[in-house]
């Protein structure tokens, strides 16, 4: 291709969708890049799907101008954020289009500066920036690149530089993070950042990939894009259920027929009702967990032309759908306080629903949700303040996002990192201080004395901490440090629990047993903790959660 | 003066030895266990506190029923026959409808020709328990001083919202079943660990101020509500009351020893309606002091 001085809306356009569908195409990679040898890594998935929501929205524009573009796609990147590298990723297309912005088209020179601007306003949202990680290769590429520009350079020069920066960078991540180096691996977050721009160069170089909607195609993410919905999930939003019912002169009087008859009966059995009455047509959209109470009804007064009926749990997962299909059938009720909680585990869900959350937006550590989601949740609320417990650090960032993109109720995001830290804050729900800093402060509180342990399986052989890990045994880990490596579950919980150095002196345990346990692990791990912690208080419940075996909060 | 005889009921969980020394009657309540109608006589004369929390744990329906119409009519006459009027201070009206059924006998009595002479106090604690029982041994010792019923149910009226309760409890479930608890539905799951902190407030409701985490958590919080509420504690006696569970008991009287240091502390059980309605394991502490504020 033809060396590129001048960049415009479709050019960055291509750059974009490039990046996007390059990383797409070496996700699983970055996702194993873990620092723990456990089935959790997300960072691939979850920068994907930040930039995936930008390259969606842009995909259809007809805009020329860059600065247009620049916008579409980082408003989109910043929704769909997902996980610290989404976000920080999200924050750095944000800059990048602050820079762009106004403009129809940029030379090299202020492309560049785009990028410059990108990593500073990524940095920026930071609280601690710690380098060895995305924002460090963000940085050193860029400047390098910038300052290795002459009146000459064409586009290609340009990330010719920035790769060959980014990718030396990437390699000292680990001089710079001790916990990359022990576990020998690069930070996942660059090797990402990585991944998108040599994307981007390879548009320059004429090999544009077509963007697929990857969540349409078969090698996708159903784990990211459904919340699970199965044998063994509740109902929790209904029905949107949608009708044009013809009525019949047989059944009712049609000309004098009265909409009101039926209103009555669809407000006593849902809401979101929308109906009306066209000459002798009834058309009616309502939310409802018995969408067949409500068709056996209709039907004393016509045929129906059309029905549709959808389980509003069930996530449309094709991002080129727009409409929003969660929703919740549930009238919403004014709150002055209300809790939204991350949780995964149908078990689990119930329990937080049961101690006090309002609402339940699923994820974890697999399965980050993203800023919208977030905002979707908010929305189903009608309350003054809203409290948010993320369950784990890589969601935090995401939720707060979502909160600075909120204006409608005031989010407080609480500093909940672990599904036990999650656990307690909502055990001790309290509201009667009635003032929603005091309420943090106290949620905060509670955290604070928290110790969460989980237990789960090695998918590698490695060494961390002294602790020798092969790779299917248990890994016990207890806040942040695995401290044993069994070749049984229960095994890990109690070596686990031993590391706790008060653990003679604590008083309650809760244990939330994962789904691959089976009733004899159950047995065997409460008998045992019993029998070695006799001053325990120990209560159980079935989490349901994946990955985890354990989870347990001290 | 004439002499007037001071009374409680069987919430008022006042000892044979404290109701001599202090010359107090009490009217009784019943329980009902699984249809079987019993005497909630506060010296367990027909079952045992082990039997009662035995029957709860094992899932046994056990109910309360107040103090009857004939039992009132019997006692307060006993006391009018000898020439005495009558003082009662009754289970607070939040938690038993005793106190309307007094007032009904009060009233029936007092139209006869034979009593119409006769006075008959009738003062509603607010409390239970030692709260109601520590509430009786003060009228008791104003009456010693020499002051009449009219100022002594005076005093109790105005003073009654500063016997103060602190309780925690392993769980809210009897409570609730048996319709004795205001929380906010945050407080009302079971939550394992998590205990309920609840006083009697300023209705005479028990109502659940705070949660702590851990038993010992939730023993330590109470002893410290305790000493924030608890006035002139060297003339003082802290009433302590447990369930069943004298190591609770012995943790509780080192640290009040040792956070208030009271003139005198008091340990003792819960009587059967009270032991009845908050099930095994409760915990609870009184002090006379600040005026309750909670639910004003």
């Amino acid at each position: 291709m033809e060396p590129i001085k001048k960049i415009n809306g479709e050019i960055f356009k291509k750059l974009i969708i490039n990046g996007c569908q390059n990383l797409f195409a070496n996700k699983d990679e970055v996702d194993d890049l873990n620092v723990f040898p456990v089935p959790d890594g997300d960072t691939g998935s979850n920068m994907h799907m930040t930039i995936n929501g930008g390259a969606k929205a842009i995909n259809d524009s007809n805009e020329l101008s860059i600065g247009l573009i620049a916008k579409q796609a980082s408003r989109s990147m910043t929704l769909s954020a997902r996980g610290n590298s989404g976000v920080i990723l999200s924050q750095f297309f944000k800059g990048v289009s602050l820079e762009l912005e106004g403009k129809d088209e940029v030379d090299v020179k202020g492309f560049s500066k785009a990028f410059i601007h990108g990593y500073q306003h990524a940095y920026t949202v930071v609280k601690k920036p710690v380098e060895g990680t995305i924002l460090t290769v963000m940085r050193e590429s860029a400047t390098a690149a910038d300052n290795a520009l002459t009146s000459e350079s064409s586009l290609q020069d340009y990330f010719k530089v920035l790769i060959t920066e980014a990718r030396e960078s990437t390699k000292r991540t680990p001089e710079l993070l001790e916990v990359l180096k022990e576990a020998n691996v690069v930070d996942s977050g660059a090797q990402g950042y990585v991944y998108i721009i040599e994307g981007m160069a390879k548009a320059l170089d004429g090999q544009i990939l077509e963007y697929v909607n990857s969540s349409t195609n078969g090698t996708s993410l159903p784990s990211v894009d459904h919340p699970d919905f199965n044998a063994d999930t509740r109902l929790e939003f209904g029905y949107c259920t949608e009708f044009i019912l013809q009525l019949m002169n047989y059944k009712v009087d049609v000309k004098n027929f009265d909409l009101d008859i039926i209103n009555k009966f669809l407000e006593a059995n849902g809401n979101s009702i929308v109906s009306f009455k066209d000459d002798d047509v009834v058309k009616v959209h309502v939310h409802t967990f018995t969408p067949g109470v409500i068709l056996n009804e209709m039907q004393k007064y016509g045929e129906f032309v059309t029905v549709k009926v959808e389980n509003m749990s069930v996530q449309n997962s094709d991002l080129k759908d727009d409409r929003k299909v969660v929703g919740n059938a549930k009238p919403k009720k004014h709150q002055k306080y209300a809790i939204v909680a991350v949780s995964s585990g149908e078990g689990i869900s119930e329990v937080f629903t049961q101690y006090g959350a309002d609402v339940i937006v699923s994820g974890g550590q697999t399965m980050n949700p993203s800023t919208e989601s977030f905002i979707e949740a908010f929305d189903s609320l009608d309350a003054d303040n809203i409290f948010v417990f993320p369950n784990n650090s890589n969601i935090i960032m995401a939720a707060k996002q979502a909160a600075e993109n909120y204006n409608k109720s005031k989010i407080y995001v609480i500093n909940s990192k672990t599904i036990a830290e999650c656990y307690t804050a909502l055990a001790m729900l309290d509201y009667s201080a009635d003032d929603p800093t005091a309420i943090a402060d106290y949620f905060e509180e509670q955290i604070s004395y928290v110790v969460s342990g989980q237990v789960t399986y090695s998918i590698r052989d490695s060494k961390i901490n002294g602790v020798e890990i092969k790779k299917g045994d248990y890994i016990g880990i207890l806040n942040k440090d695995i401290v044993t490596s069994q070749k049984t579950k229960v095994d890990a919980l109690m070596e686990m629990l031993k590391a706790d150095e008060d653990i003679e002196d604590r008083e309650t345990l809760v244990i939330m047993f994962g789904k691959d346990v089976t009733d004899e692990e159950k047995k065997e791990a409460l008998d045992r903790i019993s029998s070695t912690y006799p001053q325990m208080e120990v209560g159980s419940f079935d989490g349901k959660q994946d990955v985890y075996s354990f989870i347990i909060a001290l | 003066m004439k002499k007037f005889a001071i009374l409680g009921d069987s919430t008022c969980d006042l000892t044979t030895e404290l109701r001599k020394k202090f010359d107090i009657d009490y009217c009784l309540m019943g329980v009902v266990v699984d249809g079987k109608e019993m005497v909630a006589d506060l010296d367990w004369k027909e079952f045992t506190a082990e039997d009662l929390y035995g029957w709860m744990l094992a899932g046994k329906k056990v109910k309360t029923t107040q103090v009857s119409v004939e039992e009132f009519e019997n006692k307060f006459k006993a006391h009018l026959d000898k020439g005495e009027d009558v003082l009662y201070i009754s289970c607070s009206s939040a938690l038993s409808g005793s106190v309307n059924t007094a007032e009904m006998v009060k009233a029936s009595l007092l139209e006869k020709e034979e009593y119409k002479d006769a006075k008959i106090y009738i003062v509603d604690s607010l409390n239970a328990c030692m709260g109601q029982g520590s509430m009786l041994i003060k009228a008791s010792e104003l009456r010693k001083e020499g002051k009449s019923i009219e100022e002594v149910a005076a005093w109790v009226e105005a003073n009654r919202l500063k016997f103060n309760q602190f309780c925690t409890i392993d769980t809210l479930k009897y409570l609730k079943n048996a319709g004795r608890v205001k929380a906010s539905t945050a407080f009302f799951g079971d939550i394992i660990g998590v205990k309920p902190i609840f006083v009697s407030d300023a209705i005479g409701s028990n109502n659940v101020i705070e949660k702590q985490k851990g038993k010992k958590n939730a023993m330590n919080r109470i002893v410290e509500l305790a000493k924030e509420t608890i006035e002139d504690a060297k003339n003082q006696t802290v009433y302590i009351l447990t369930a069943n569970a004298p190591e609770d008991a012995e943790y509780l009287k080192q640290k009040v020893t040792e956070e208030i240091a009271p003139k005198d502390i008091y340990v003792s059980t819960l009587g059967p309606i009270i032991g009845c309605t908050t099930g095994p394991k409760t915990v609870v502490i009184y002090v006379f002091g600040k005026e309750c504020e909670v639910g004003k």
